[in-house]
């Protein structure tokens, strides 16, 4: 089944086309990055998930079309916007309990577990706390939740390098089995490429390419030559190319080559910038 | 706990301040009393003649007990409706104002749940205050009446229901209103909506000016909707009536009567149009 089916979606803010015609698929059980730049119509594409903006088209978010906004769905979809929305007049001990008073997804338990590793301040005013903690307590939250589905929007803003390596290694592999499924979108493209498996590229409110990540991998690779040999990598038509110190890099596609290169996979950030932010000199 | 208790719970925590705003307005009022008292006695002794008061006959010392407990009531009363009228114009934009609708309406549970707390602790937030200090108040009142002078139990207990049913009467009106011009307006839905009402009222009266026409002036059907008939009796020499029949009048006249039943089935219609509204609002 699949979780998410968008079809053509569209999104206006006045003249401006938050998204465009988007029409997608989402499989249960994967874990789906979401990259765009900024302003491409991310965080617009969740809300609009969710039903918290209105919008021309069609959703369906677990089975359930979605035409407005529905409570009932966040039993089984958990969110974190891309703004830091946690109210800031209540405690952290009082947040804990509304929301877990709220949520029968609830795992106090695993609730328990995420607090004893995190020094979040049990009677200090959420308001208080600073960016990455607060950042730290919807992540605790989030992941207490035992639902199907986590729409994570930015979901690291603010946080130190270590409790992103950590949230990105550890805390979301335990939340993450087949059943559930992830879509994250994040600027720090590097720290998730290794745990994603799909892709989404959006631009423009336009979805310019969904793919598993490995068929997307193997379907380019970077070809390395020193610059005086730019001529032969500007004849395989390359997506993007890069110079680093008296070389060159181009992003091909895979069943070409060049005697002599350098071959690479190319990484998602280059493939990203090749598609949405690419350029060909 | 049930997810309504949850959000009580929560909204408490985010009005507390608000809502105990008479609390401690009576006290210090209460305090200032007793440091008035302190240095008259001071000053001047014991000296205070009660034997005035401790002459009156009955039904006098009823009506007085009636009148007094429900006077009382004025200053909390005044000040519950000003806390009321800083709750409901912000009941529903709060959250948006402060960046946390997301959070909040990112959590399984009903709007009409979600609204109906905040309406219940806005207005009956309040409600509770009132009752709370009309409580203190009235025993007060019945101690040191009882101990320096006469005091009638029942009248005075009749009086302070009394007034406060006509206190939870206006703040359901007007907070209601305020109720639904939170969910339209993020900002100073007070004045807009006064400012939109006492426009409409001018236009209509030009309007009806220059052609005749007989359009409704809503600040007058407002007023109509609030204003009670004259209570019985202020006027008068009040031993000659009786205690017993002026407080069974003045039940009819502020509870048991259609306006009451209109002023509910209006408030429920703002609850409901505010929650439409709110409901259906797109959350950027």
């Amino acid at each position: 089944m699949n979780v998410i089916e968008m079809r053509n979606v569209t999104k206006n803010y006045g003249k401006l086309k938050a998204l465009d015609d988007i029409t997608l698929s989402l499989p249960a059980g994967r874990i789906i990055g979401l990259l765009g730049k900024n302003g491409a119509g991310k965080s617009t594409m969740m809300r609009s998930l969710l039903g918290f903006l209105h919008f021309q088209g069609e959703i369906e978010l677990l089975g359930t079309p979605i035409h407005r906004h529905r409570e009932s769905i966040h039993n089984h979809v958990a969110f974190i916007p891309d703004v830091n929305c946690l109210d800031n007049k209540l405690t952290v001990q009082q947040t804990l309990s509304y929301v877990s008073a709220l949520n029968p997804s609830w795992n106090q338990e695993k609730a328990n577990e995420l607090m004893s590793r995190s020094d979040l301040p049990l009677k200090q005013k959420v308001g208080h706390l600073s960016k990455g903690m607060k950042t730290k307590l919807y992540l605790l939250i989030t992941l207490s939740l035992d639902v199907q589905l986590l729409l994570l929007d930015e979901p690291t803003l603010g946080l130190d390098i270590v409790f992103r390596k950590e949230f990105f290694n550890t805390i979301l592999g335990e939340f993450y089995d087949d059943s559930k499924t992830i879509l994250i979108s994040t600027h720090q493209v590097e720290e998730v490429e290794h745990i994603l498996q799909d892709i989404i590229f959006i631009d423009h409110g336009k979805l310019v390419l969904h793919e598993d990540i490995n068929v997307l991998k193997k379907k380019y690779s970077v070809l390395t030559l020193p610059q005086e040999r730019k001529k032969e990598l500007e004849n395989l038509n390359p997506l993007l190319i890069n110079y680093t110190l008296g070389h060159v890099s181009g992003i091909v596609s895979s069943e070409v080559a060049i005697e002599e290169a350098q071959v690479n996979r190319p990484t998602l950030s280059d493939l990203f910038v090749a598609k949405v932010g690419g350029y060909h000199e | 706990m049930s997810k309504f208790a949850a959000l009580l719970k929560k909204d408490w925590y985010l009005s507390r301040k608000q809502l105990l705003i008479p609390v401690w307005v009576v006290g210090g009022y209460y305090l200032l009393i007793m440091i008035a008292g302190l240095i008259a006695y001071l000053k001047f002794g014991a000296d205070i003649e009660w034997s005035d008061f401790s002459r009156l006959e009955f039904p006098t010392v009823g009506i007085l007990s009636y009148f007094s407990s429900m006077v009382m009531m004025g200053l909390p009363g005044l000040l519950a409706l000003l806390v009321t009228l800083v709750l409901t114009q912000s009941a529903l934009n709060d959250d948006v104002k402060r960046n946390a609708e997301l959070f909040h309406r990112s959590q399984p549970v009903s709007v009409w749940q979600r609204t109906l707390a905040k309406f219940s602790l806005s207005i009956g937030g309040n409600w509770a205050i009132l009752i709370l200090i009309s409580a203190f108040n009235f025993l007060l009142m019945t101690v040191l009446l009882s101990i320096f002078a006469q005091f009638n139990f029942w009248p005075a207990l009749a009086g302070m229901v009394q007034g406060l049913i006509v206190y939870f009467k206006i703040t359901l009106v007007l907070g209601s209103i305020l109720f639904l011009a939170s969910a339209v307006f993020r900002d100073k839905a007070f004045v807009i909506t006064l400012a939109i009402l006492a426009g409409v009222h001018s236009l209509f009266i030009i309007l009806n000016f220059a052609f005749g026409w007989h359009l409704p002036l809503p600040l007058n059907y407002l007023y109509e909707l609030l204003k009670f008939s004259s209570i019985t009796s202020l006027e008068g020499d009040i031993s000659t009536v009786e205690v017993r029949e002026l407080i069974r009048e003045n039940w009819g006249v502020i509870v048991f009567n259609w306006k009451t039943l209109l002023q509910i089935i209006f408030s429920g219609i703002m609850y409901a149009a505010a929650t439409l509204i709110y409901k259906n609002k797109e959350i950027k």
